[in-house]
C-alpha cells in the first residue's frame, strides 16, 4: 500500500480500496462480484483457476516425460516436450521453428499421416495407435509408436501425439522374426532333404522289388529248365528204350526176312535172295533213319512214304519204264510203332508193282493212300499195270514176307485186288498203332 | 468480551442508514449466500466481536444474492466487505476476515482499510 500526500484524500480512499480489493483477491479470500446489474460469483472462476492450475501442472508432466509429446495441427508444431525433440536429435527450438513436422517422419509415411491427421480434424475415424517410421537428426531410421487424440488447442482441433522410440523392440522383433525365418527355412530344408532320402529309399525298395522279381523270374526259369533238362534226361532214357526195342525190332524183322529167304533159298539163285535182303535192309534201315531223326515221336506217314518212295527208284535199276509215285493222300499222324512194318510193306509193294506191272509199257503209275475207317487204318498201294495173277493171294517171297509182317507186326491184314491194275490194300486196327513201344 | 447484536439478513428498507451509537460497533457484512469466503466471514466476525472487540458489536449482515441494491448503495462491488459504520470514521474491510489481528487492529483504529 502506497500513499501520495500529495494526492486529493478521497482519491486517495479509492486508491486505498481497490489496492485492498486487488489483495483481497490475490488471497482468494473473495465470493462474489457486485456490478450496477448482477451479482457475479467467483467461484467459476476459481474453478477456472483450478482448471489452469491443473493444466500447468499437466504441462510441468509433459514437459518432464520421458515419452515425446507434440501438439501439432497441420504438422506446424504448436507444442513440443523435450523428449520429442529428444527422440529426433534436435533441441525444442530447432523443432518449434520448423514449418512442418512431417519432416520427422520417412518419406514413405507422410501420405498416411496426412491422411490420418485430416480425417482426425474432420472428426471422422482414424487410427488412434499405430507404428511409423521416423527420421533422426543423423539420418538415421527409428521406429516410433505413435498414440494420438484430437484436442482442443486455443479454441481450435490439434493432434496431440505422444510418441515412444520403439526401434530396439522392432529390431529385436526382426530378430525373432528372422530366427523364426531361419529356423523354418532349416525346417523346409530338413523336410525336403527327408522327403528326398524317402523318394530315394522308395527308388531302392522299387528296384530291390525288380530285382528280386527279376530273381525270381530267374530262379523260375531255371526250375522250368531243370524240370525240362530232368523232362529231357527221362525222354532220353525212353528214346534209349525206344531206340534199343527198334533196333531189336529190327533185327527180329532182318532174323524174319532171312528165315524167309532161307525156307525159298530153292526158288531163287543166291544173288537174287541177298539182293531183295539188301532191299529189306535198306527199307529198314531208311525207316529207322526217319524215326531217330523224329525221336521217335508220332509223325506223318506222308513224310514217310516219301523217304521210302525216294529211296526206291535209284533201287529199281536204269532199265525200268517211267514210273510215277503218286501219294497225295497219305495224310496221317502215326505212332512210331507201325512205321517200321509199314516201310517194308510198301517198299516191297511199290518194288513189286516196279518189277512185274509195267512189262513192256513205257509209263507206269503207282499211287499210294492211307485214311482212317472208324478203329483201323487203311493203306492202299495201287497200280494200273498188269496186275496179279488171278487168285494168287501170295506170290514170290516178298509178298510173303508183306503177308507175314502185316499179320504178326500190324495184327492186320493184306488183301490184292485186281481191277484196271492191282490194288494192295493193308488194314490194320488203330489200337496196334496207338499200342507202347513193345510190339 | 464484546456483545454482538446480529440482524441476519435484513431487506434494506429495514436497515438504519447511520450508526446510532458510539458506544458500539455498528457494522455491516456483505455476503454472497453461504459461498465459503462468505461464510467464514460471518464465523470469524462474530468470534472477533465476541473475542476481541472492546464494545458490543451490532451487526447487520446483508446477503448480495437476495438483493444487491445495499451493496451499490454502499459501493461494495465484492464480497465479503464489512463496513464499520460506527464509530465514525466509515472503515471497509475486505476478505474473509480470517486475519484476526488486522481486522481487530483496523476496527479499533479511529479509521483504515484492509
Amino acid at each position: 500500500m502506497t500513499k501520495t500526500p500529495r494526492l486529493d484524500p478521497v482519491l486517495q480512499a479509492r486508491l486505498d480500496e481497490t489496492e485492498a480489493l486487488l489483495q483481497a483477491l490475490q488471497r482468494g479470500e473473495l465470493d462474489a462480484v457486485v456490478s450496477d446489474t448482477t451479482v457475479w460469483l467467483l467461484r467459476a472462476q476459481q474453478a477456472e483457476s483450478a482448471l489452469r492450475a491443473s493444466e500447468a501442472r499437466f504441462r510441468d508432466l509433459v514437459e518432464g516425460s520421458i515419452q515425446g509429446v507434440m501438439v501439432h495441427r497441420h504438422f506446424q508444431p504448436l507444442f513440443v516436450n523435450p523428449a520429442y525433440a529428444a527422440l529426433f536429435g534436435y533441441t525444442l527450438a530447432e523443432i518449434l521453428a520448423m514449418d512442418s513436422t512431417l519432416g520427422l517422419y520417412a518419406p514413405h509415411e507422410h501420405a498416411r499421416l496426412q491422411v490420418y491427421h485430416e480425417a482426425r480434424l474432420r472428426g471422422e475415424a482414424a487410427p488412434a495407435y499405430y507404428e511409423c517410421e521416423g527420421v533422426h537428426k543423423d539420418g538415421v531410421r527409428i521406429w516410433l509408436e505413435m498414440r494420438t487424440q484430437v484436442v482442443d488447442w486455443e479454441g481450435l482441433p490439434a493432434t496431440q501425439a505422444a510418441v515412444v522410440d520403439v526401434t530396439a523392440r522392432k529390431r529385436a522383433d526382426e530378430e525373432v522374426r528372422r530366427a523364426c525365418e531361419t529356423l523354418e527355412q532349416q525346417v523346409r530344408e530338413r523336410t525336403a532333404a527327408l522327403a528326398q532320402a524317402n523318394t530315394e529309399l522308395r527308388a531302392e525298395i522299387a528296384e530291390r522289388r525288380r530285382a528280386e522279381a527279376a530273381l525270381a523270374q530267374q530262379n523260375q526259369e531255371l526250375l522250368a529248365l531243370y524240370e525240362r533238362v530232368e523232362g529231357d534226361r527221362a525222354l532220353q532214357a525212353t528214346l534209349r528204350k525206344e531206340l534199343n526195342h527198334r533196333v531189336r525190332n529190327n533185327l527180329a524183322a532182318v532174323i524174319g526176312i532171312l528165315e524167309v529167304e532161307r525156307e525159298r533159298a530153292h526158288l531163287r539163285t543166291a544173288e537174287e535172295a541177298l539182293e531183295a535182303c539188301a532191299s529189306w535192309l535198306k527199307a529198314i534201315a531208311r525207316a529207322h533213319d526217319l524215326l531217330a531223326a523224329g525221336s521217335f515221336a508220332p509223325m506223318d506217314l506222308r513224310d514217310f512214304i516219301a523217304v521210302v518212295a525216294g529211296g526206291i527208284m535209284p533201287q529199281a535199276g536204269a532199265g525200268a519204264a517211267q514210273i510215277e509215285i503218286v501219294y497225295d493222300q497219305v495224310s496221317l499222324k502215326l505212332p512210331p510203332k507201325p512205321f517200321l512194318a509199314l516201310a517194308c510193306i510198301t517198299n516191297e509193294l511199290i518194288l513189286n508193282a516196279i518189277k512185274h506191272a509195267f512189262h513192256g509199257r513205257a509209263y507206269g503209275r503207282i499211287e499210294i493212300r492211307a485214311w482212317d475207317e472208324e478203329d483201323r487204318y487203311v493203306l492202299e498201294v495201287r497200280d494200273d499195270g498188269i496186275g496179279v495173277p488171278a487168285g494168287a493171294e501170295v506170290v514170290g517171297t516178298g509178298l510173303e514176307i508183306v503177308a507175314t509182317l502185316c499179320g504178326t507186326d500190324l495184327r492186320g491184314d493184306c488183301r490184292f485186288l485186281r481191277d484196271s491194275g492191282t490194288t494192295a490194300r493193308i488194314t490194320f486196327p488203330k489200337a496196334v498203332a496207338a499200342a507202347g513201344a513193345e510190339p | 468480551m464484546s456483545e454482538a447484536l446480529w440482524h441476519e439478513e435484513r431487506a434494506y428498507g429495514d436497515v438504519p442508514a447511520a450508526p446510532t451509537s458510539g458506544e458500539r460497533y455498528v457494522l455491516w457484512l456483505f455476503v454472497a449466500g453461504d459461498e465459503p469466503n462468505s461464510h467464514q466471514a460471518r464465523e470469524n466476525l462474530a468470534r472477533l466481536c465476541e473475542r476481541c472487540l472492546d464494545a458490543p458489536c451490532e451487526i447487520i449482515i446483508y446477503d448480495v444474492l437476495k438483493d444487491f441494491q445495499p451493496a451499490l448503495d454502499n459501493r461494495v462491488l465484492m464480497t465479503p466487505t464489512l463496513i464499520r459504520v460506527s464509530p465514525p470514521p466509515r472503515v471497509t474491510i475486505l476478505g474473509n476476515l480470517s486475519d484476526t489481528p488486522k481486522v481487530v487492529a483496523a476496527l479499533r483504529r479511529g479509521g483504515g482499510e484492509r
